[in-house]
């Protein structure tokens, strides 16, 4: 066990660091629209054109192909220097991109990965059907395999970002009559193809953030299957495991941001009883420290895993014990601060700015890639080996 | 960077658990024979160097740091340790860095058995199984000092709710208290990092016990760690467990290379893991059912270790506060 950087590893961090401070986008990141996704395709391009494009990606592929540390390193600069989340290039880079790399033939990876990195394709993931959430091998979308083509005919829901993807990452059964894991297939769906409709759907927290696509007789051609017709469980699986990995650093490093936020903003409101500071109240301050000791803990918890993929080369099932705890650590820190923030809470506040917006975002944090519900039950199935329900 | 055990430090932790295992069963051979039991394993603690694991080895240490005395009191915190070897750990600590080498070494060799002395309400003191002990160490959040037990003329003996030490009271004799030096802060994080591994071990291990119970009782034709409010819990518990055993190692490390956060990443350690310990206690009982309220079932031990352990670093809210109290560490 060691803190220690190597020197090559501090020289990394400084040039990290000084490629961040003149290169980060200025202004605030637009809410919604068109105007978030290009924001973001522009980001995107001005990490790609310094060379940080992909950066857990490797070489070969375009990538800058990083050790878990220097990734680390890069997260942690990242959120000091404000960089601004990575919104709809999420999937693309972190999953898409990475799924191709393990699954795809050498053609698809030539006309997709490249334009990833370039932010010239924005991808979504379709997996999630409204009959098809937890439980995501009950899904019913069809494809049927015509010639060269599969036709696919349903619905995804919860897409994020869909209305601005290029394309999208899509599971769908091909295999008639197939049961849960079997005869499914994992394709690369043009999202301008004809038939497919987007509806975007609107959060609790009042963004346009996710959709619903329906696809209405969507051709999709049949060299658009990654790993095999059949095979799409297995793919998607890898898909889902590079949801995990050292990118978690950037969230823990914003919550643990957010917390020291907090505990200023609870030196200047006025504590309950309207006559000193906040931070003054044992029971806000008792609250915030908790928050302080839960936030540096995810930090060591999340070097663990670090350590651990390091040797293991995997995340392993470990990584849904980093899930659940920032999900609850998270909610936890907004829940306070709606306390400590008295009267403003009643004002909605802009995006990434105040409390009340990001209160509400919150609840997201527990559901997405997975519920808490569902990490639990990994959890207690995988690591620690407790028997399923039949 | 690198939070997990190197090569070297797990081969330490593998014949660590070989001692453990045969030396402190968590088991009713264990609580039938406390005393002998215990009076052993202090003895063989000093054979196998665990008092001066941290020490420098002119001084008769391991020349290990505070990394791997964390390593192995977490293995320790799991089997209960006796009292005896944190505070023996302490003793020799502070006897080494105040100079004073003929204490340290009869610490060292297991000839002098050392009990723990923790503020009380009252300018009163708590002595934790300090009657078989010759020296205590005295656990204040300011430093750590040495004492002879004769140094408190009116200990009383209470009922201690941890049957597995002793517990008196008494007024706070000072004089005939040997302060030690400036360092004392960092003795005292030293102190609380130590305390923290063992209840990683306690978390760990009173989880551990609570999963193999949830695998074998059946009930309504299935094991219960079938159903989900068994499940869940125990997926909370696995959470607190590991958020404790990293935490407390990221602040055993800081210590050891005397890093500028180690009071903050430590208080951070005191509050992740004091939760852990008394949280994952609170939860096993509940998933022995019935059985976890009786005193044959082990759970019970680690409740109120929890709870001692707990107590000894002050409890958790003064952790709290000293944390609230630091400059953010970012
Ligand atoms: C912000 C956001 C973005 C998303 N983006 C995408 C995306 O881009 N692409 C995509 O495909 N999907 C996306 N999702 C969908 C996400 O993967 C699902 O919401 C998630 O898998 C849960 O499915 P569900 O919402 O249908 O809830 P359900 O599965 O219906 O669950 C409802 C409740 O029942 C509980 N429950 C269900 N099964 C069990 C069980 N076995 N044990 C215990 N409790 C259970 C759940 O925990 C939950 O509390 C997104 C979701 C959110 C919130």
């Amino acid at each position: 066990m060691n803190l220690l950087f190597t020197e090559e590893e501090r020289d990394f961090r400084a040039e990290v660091r000084d490629w961040l401070e003149s290169h980060r986008p200025p202004g605030i990141r637009p809410l919604d629209g068109r105007g978030m996704a290009d924001y973001d395709i522009a980001w995107q391009r001005t990490q790609f054109e310094g060379g940080w494009a992909g950066i857990a990606w490797p070489v070969e592929y375009g990538g800058r192909g990083l050790t878990t540390v220097q990734q680390l390193i890069w997260h942690e600069e990242y959120a000091k220097a404000h960089a601004p989340e990575i919104g709809v290039c999420f999937v693309g880079l972190n999953h898409g991109g990475p799924t191709l790399i393990m699954n795809a033939t050498d053609e698809q990876k030539r006309k997709h990965l490249p334009a990833i990195l370039r932010g010239d394709q924005v991808w979504c993931q379709g997996f999630s059907e409204p009959g098809a959430g937890s439980d995501l091998a009950s899904l019913r979308t069809q494809g049927r395999v015509e010639g060269d083509n599969i036709i696919v005919n349903g619905q995804k829901i919860w897409t994020s970002w869909a209305q601005w993807a290029d394309y999208q990452e899509l599971l769908v059964r091909t295999e008639p009559g197939s049961q849960r894991h079997a005869g499914l297939s994992w394709l690369v769906c043009d999202m301008k193809s004809p038939g497919i409709t987007v509806r975007p759907i609107t959060t609790m927290a009042g963004v346009a953030e996710f959709c619903e696509v329906f696809y209405d007789d969507v051709a999709i051609p049949l060299s658009n299957v990654v790993g095999g017709v059949g095979n799409g469980w297995r793919v998607a699986m890898s898909t889902l495991s590079f949801e995990r990995g050292p990118g978690f650093m950037a969230e823990q490093m914003e919550a643990a941001r957010l917390v020291e936020e907090l505990i200023e903003t609870a030196h200047t409101v006025r504590a309950p009883d309207g006559k000193r500071p906040a931070i003054q109240d044992d029971g806000i301050a008792r609250t915030l420290g908790e928050l302080r000791a839960e936030v540096t803990a995810l930090r060591s918890m999340a070097l663990a895993g670090i350590s651990r993929a390091d040797r293991t080369g995997t995340p392993g099932a470990e990584a849904s014990i980093l899930r659940l705890f920032l999900g609850e650590v998270v909610q936890k820190l907004y829940r306070a601060a709606m306390e400590i923030i008295g009267d403003e809470s009643l004002v909605l506040s802009g995006w990434g700015q105040g409390w009340t917006r990001p209160y509400l975002h919150s609840f997201a944090y527990s559901m997405g890639g997975g519920t808490s519900e569902i990490q639990r039950n990994i959890i207690a199935e995988r690591v620690l080996g407790l028997p399923r329900a039949r | 960077m690198d939070l997990l055990p190197s090569a070297d430090q797990e081969a330490l932790l593998a014949g660590a658990r070989e001692f453990l295992v045969t030396a402190l069963p968590v088991d009713a051979s264990r609580w039938r024979d406390r005393d002998a039991v215990e009076a052993r394993a202090l003895k063989e603690f000093a054979s196998l160097g665990w008092y001066g694991v941290g020490l420098p080895e002119p001084a008769g240490g391991l020349g290990l740091g505070a990394a791997e005395e964390a390593l192995l009191l977490a293995e320790a915190g799991k089997y209960l340790a006796p009292i005896g070897l944190l505070a023996g750990m302490l003793a020799a600590r502070v006897a080494w860095s105040t100079g004073l080498q003929d204490v340290a070494s009869t610490i060292l060799t297991g000839e002098c058995r050392v009990g723990l002395v923790i503020p009380a309400q009252s300018g009163n003191v708590q002595l934790i199984d300090a009657t078989a002990s010759e020296q205590v160490v005295v656990l204040d959040s300011s430093t750590l000092c040495l004492a002879s037990c004769s140094a408190f003329h009116d200990r009383e003996p209470q009922p201690s709710l941890d049957q597995g030490v002793t517990l008196e009271r008494a007024s706070q004799i000072i004089p005939q208290v040997r302060p030690c030096e400036s360092s004392g802060a960092t003795l005292y994080l030293h102190a609380v990092v130590l305390v923290c591994a063992l209840m990683v071990g306690l978390s760990e291990a009173v989880m551990e016990v609570a999963v193999a119970h949830a695998k074998q009782r059946q009930q309504f034709g299935q094991s219960i760690g079938v159903f989900q409010a068994v499940k869940h819990p125990l997926a909370d518990m696995a959470v607190r467990a590991e958020a404790a055993r990293f935490q407390t190692m990221m602040a055993a490390l800081s210590i050891a290379d005397a890093r500028p956060d180690a009071s903050f990443q430590t208080h951070a350690a005191a509050v992740i893991a004091g939760r852990a310990a008394t949280a994952n206690a609170h939860a096993a009982v509940q998933i022995f059912g019935a059985m976890g309220y009786t005193q044959e079932c082990v759970v019970h031990h680690f409740v109120k270790r929890a709870v001692l352990l707990n107590r000894i670093i002050d409890g958790r809210l003064k952790q709290i506060d000293f944390l609230i109290a630091e400059k953010p560490s970012l």
